[in-house]
């Protein structure tokens, strides 16, 4: 068959093409025979070894994303570039909106079953349970790395990091003196522009940015509007001074935002259903203050504080929510065989909603959303330095549910930094949210007579729970040739489903007269299992190449917990998330000061969304020609003029449009 | 009976991805033969330093700034030996050929640990990890000058480690290791230190 001749001809050339191209790395070394000592200590170095130490010794599947990944990736948001990361799909719904973006399944448009965190503080929020990307963040340049676990990590974070943590972590103000200007702009990504300046004062490294975007709207089919733009902006600053055994950090942000959208409403009188284009319009703020103090024995403690504030009103309703939070957390000098870690932590989350249909309300309008929380964990060194089990729990109390416990027990062996593996078995939860217990949205379904259906939340819900069993290796095959593999079996229990259409007595106004009531009501109702493997080889091919393939594999195998009948949720649940995700990132540097960058990704049907499978790829050029300037042009999604990637309501979904955008940064 | 997809699907499945792969062998080759036309430019463009690029300009400046406090019977080279993985690809030994220290020509070798007490200066990798410490028991007092970039080395009883400080190579030392081999640093080395543990020899210049 035709298509058999490309790999021949590719792996046929590669072994010519590299030994061609394989110089050795001695000409940069000889550039540094006549320096000095100090001259040696001043130069920047690009560091060889991709995968940092604590990723060895972490008994849990972790992928770190570098500050560089994420620059060469071409991804103008954090969800973007979280895409080539394996066990992790990210769908766009549309220009505006939500991500979906899940970890080992269980995707929707909330992320509910995934943990963020921006700097150790969590951006979860109360209301639908998840996490709003668009109004949370982070000027791409500031970004240090982004950690990614997949798997519970109940223990440690507490309730609602079912399937796995995001923790994006920004770079310490004395890496990012000096100034910075960032601007670019495309088709999709119509205007970005970053600003940042940073210094230091008595002691005190600081730094402050502004940063701001303007997205157009995505590909719709014809007749329809484009309703999905957006713009915001963003304004922060960051403080951190260091001494010999204290660590103190001071960051804040605020922001504002206005975004197109189109939602579907219902009227009472006359009895309608309608599309509201009403954009929706958000503003908020964080502060966040950190102290960490190493004693002489080596133990050290932590202290963190946040008080975040978000506002957001759209067409179908809108909300102000304030969260305070505090954690401490000990961690005792180790002996030779254990070492203790403990905490304990208070959230509480006042939020008001504003009502602004009277078809689409929250009972209560206002509530404080409070968890208390302790852990204890103690890691035993069985065999120092070569086997380790960890084994700790958390335990909350939470204002929907009560008291949950979440503990973890987690083996590490490990030899020579060569090779480690893990397993863990863990259980974790996630609490109802204000959606699933307070919301009363009633919807028009059919005239005449006037029906109408009524979701409603349930103040009985109990929590959603896993259990996880998971195992995992990272070695290095060979010094060029890193890899490393998971695989999971979790099993749900009382996962929260919409319940089967009930019938009500007949309702009182606003109703109109006459009319039908049906009510669905949230229930604990489904459970089951899924489980896969995701394996990631790492090559460094030559000095100027590397290429990162990946590849996972998900089987979901969820179902109605005998007597819950309805299936709505269900086929959602199983069809939401693809079976198979591969991808191929390549990073070439070329000569004078050019780099190629390429992915290529292939994401598996989504059969509940309506949604083909593809394949699609980014590719950029960038070019450094002086140390301050740095130039580069991307295209992204580039296979098709569009391409589907998740469901949307009010329907017709939106299609993703292929892209591209050039962007300059100039730093100093 | 949850998955149930029928053959011809599977097979439409199978061509979806095999038209997809040759789409992206495709663009693959074409990157490589992109790479591989602008390569001859290569040998003349230098590209940004790498991390062992410098640490091999640090070892070979070591062997100038470290001497032996007893007489020590003459040998015909200056020997920088590597303990476990090589990652210094062939920066080292560029940088090694036609050097000299103390007057002597400069090698560098890949003995056994129990051959390198003659080495000048002994890397030894970070993969090494447990074995480190057994490699410094075995290589004892001799005089010779030890160096690695394993995260605790100096605890273990190594002499300078390299340290990587916000993308810049720079190495600390620690004097007590240093003086019980008999080696002396010159002050000019310690001063560039990013840090220097332990106590400076008796008689000798602070």
């Amino acid at each position: 068959m035709r298509f058999s001749r490309f790999p021949a001809l590719f792996f046929g050339l590669l072994p010519c093409v590299l030994h061609a191209i394989e110089q050795p790395s001695g000409n940069a070394a000889l550039q540094l025979k006549s320096l000095t000592l100090e001259q040696l200590g001043s130069i920047e170095v690009t560091t060889q070894s991709k995968e940092p130490t604590q990723v060895w010794d972490t008994p849990a599947a972790i992928f770190v994303l570098t500050a560089d990944d994420i620059r060469r990736s071409g991804a103008t948001s954090i969800p973007d570039a979280l895409r080539l990361i394996p066990g992790v799909n990210v769908a766009r719904v549309n220009g505006s909106r939500n991500w979906a973006v899940g970890i080992r399944g269980l995707a929707d448009q909330f992320s509910k079953y995934v943990l963020v965190l921006i700097d150790g503080r969590s951006v979860y929020t109360p209301l639908f349970g998840g996490v709003w990307w668009p109004i949370n963040n982070v000027m791409l340049e500031d970004i240090d790395r982004i950690e990614v676990i997949r798997g519970p990590g109940g223990t440690i974070w507490g309730a609602d990091a079912v399937n796995g943590i995001i923790n994006i972590i920004t770079k310490h103000s004395q890496q990012t003196r000096g100034a910075l200007i960032s601007a670019g702009g495309g088709n999709v990504d119509q205007y970005t522009q970053d600003l940042r300046y940073g210094s230091e004062h008595r002691g005190w490294t600081w730094r402050a940015n502004a940063f701001g975007f303007v997205r157009s709207p995505q590909f719709h089919i014809e007749n329809q509007p484009d309703y999905d733009w957006s713009r915001d902006g963003q304004i922060g600053f960051r403080a951190d001074r260091v001494s010999p055994s204290d660590e103190f950090t001071l960051q804040g942000d605020a922001y504002w935002g206005k975004f197109g959208d189109a939602q579907s409403l219902s009227t009472y009188e006359p009895p309608a259903s309608f599309i509201s284009y009403a954009p929706t319009d958000v503003a908020g703020g964080n502060l966040r203050a950190r102290w960490r103090r190493q004693f002489h024995n080596k133990s050290d403690i932590y202290l963190q504080a946040f008080w975040s504030y978000d506002h957001r009103i759209g067409s179908n309703f809108g909300e102000n929510r304030n969260t305070f939070d505090v954690d401490f957390l000990h961690r005792l000098a180790g002996t030779r065989y254990q070492q203790f870690t403990w905490g304990v932590g208070l959230r509480l989350s006042p939020s008001t909603v504003a009502q602004v249909v009277p078809t689409d309300t929250f009972i209560p309008l206002s509530k404080t959303d409070s968890i208390y929380s302790a852990f204890l964990q103690e890691q035993l060194r069985l065999v120092p330095d070569k086997l380790s089990l960890t084994v700790g729990t958390k335990l909350e109390h939470n204002n929907y549910t009560g008291f949950e416990y979440q503990p973890s027990a987690r083996l590490l062996f490990t030899r020579a930094q060569k090779f480690s593996a893990w397993a863990s078995v863990s259980r974790a939860v996630r609490t109802p949210d204000r959606l699933d217990e307070d919301i009363q949205v009633d919807v028009f379904a059919l005239y005449p007579p006037p029906v109408f259906v009524r979701v409603m939340g349930n103040h009985d819900l109990v929590a959603e729970r896993l259990i996880a069993y998971e195992a995992g290796f990272r070695t290095l095959v060979r010094p060029r040739l890193y890899l490393s593999a998971a695989g999971y079996y979790n099993f749900y229990r009382n996962l929260i489903a919409q319940g089967p259409l009930t019938p009500a007595p007949t309702p009182p106004p606003p109703f109109p007269p006459g009319t039908l009531l049906f009510t669905i009501q949230f229930l604990n109702g489904i459970h089951g299992t899924t489980d896969g493997a995701e394996i990631a080889p790492n090559w460094q091919a030559t000095s100027f190449w590397s290429i990162r393939p990946g590849l996972s594999y998900l089987n979901v195998d969820l179902n109605d917990e005998p007597g819950f009948t309805d299936t709505v949720t269900l086929k959602n649940l199983r069809g939401s998330s693809p079976a198979w995700q591969a991808f191929i990132q390549s990073g070439i540097n070329l000569p004078r000061h050019f780099e190629f960058d390429q992915s290529f990704r292939y994401v598996d049907s989504l059969p509940a969304q309506a949604v083909r499978a593809y394949t699609t790829a980014d590719a950029r050029i960038g070019w450094n020609p002086v140390r301050s300037l740095e130039l580069s042009v991307t295209g992204q999604n580039l296979f098709q003029p569009h391409h589907a990637e998740f469901g949307i309501d009010p329907p017709p979904t939106v299609f993703i449009k292929r892209g591209i955008y050039a962007k300059l940064v100039w730093s100093h | 009976m949850q998955r149930s997809f029928t053959i011809g699907r599977f097979r439409r499945r199978r061509d979806h991805i095999v038209r997809s792969a040759s789409r992206l062998a495709a663009t693959f080759t074409a990157a490589l033969i992109l790479g591989s036309v602008a390569t001859p430019r290569v040998v003349a463009q230098a590209a940004k330093p790498t991390e062992y690029d410098v640490k091999a300009a640090y070892l070979i400046n070591f062997g100038k700034f470290v001497h032996d406090s007893e007489e020590q019977e003459s040998r015909p080279s200056f020997d920088i030996c590597i303990l476990g993985r090589d990652a210094f690809g062939q920066s080292l030994n560029a940088l090694a050929s036609n050097e000299t220290i103390d007057h002597l020509p400069v090698r560098v070798l890949h003995p056994d640990v129990t051959e390198a007490k003659s080495c000048g200066i002994v890397f030894i990798s970070s993969l090494e990890g447990e074995n480190i410490r057994e490699d410094l028991v075995l290589l004892g007092n001799a005089d010779v000058l030890t160096v690695s970039d394993a995260s605790d080395f100096l605890e273990r009883g190594g002499m300078i480690q390299f340290l990587l400080v916000q993308n810049h190579v720079r190495f600390a030392v620690n004097l007590d290791a240093v003086n019980r081999a008999h080696l002396v640093l010159s002050s000019e080395l310690l001063r560039v230190a990013f840090y220097v543990t332990g106590k400076p020899p008796i008689g000798g210049k602070p």
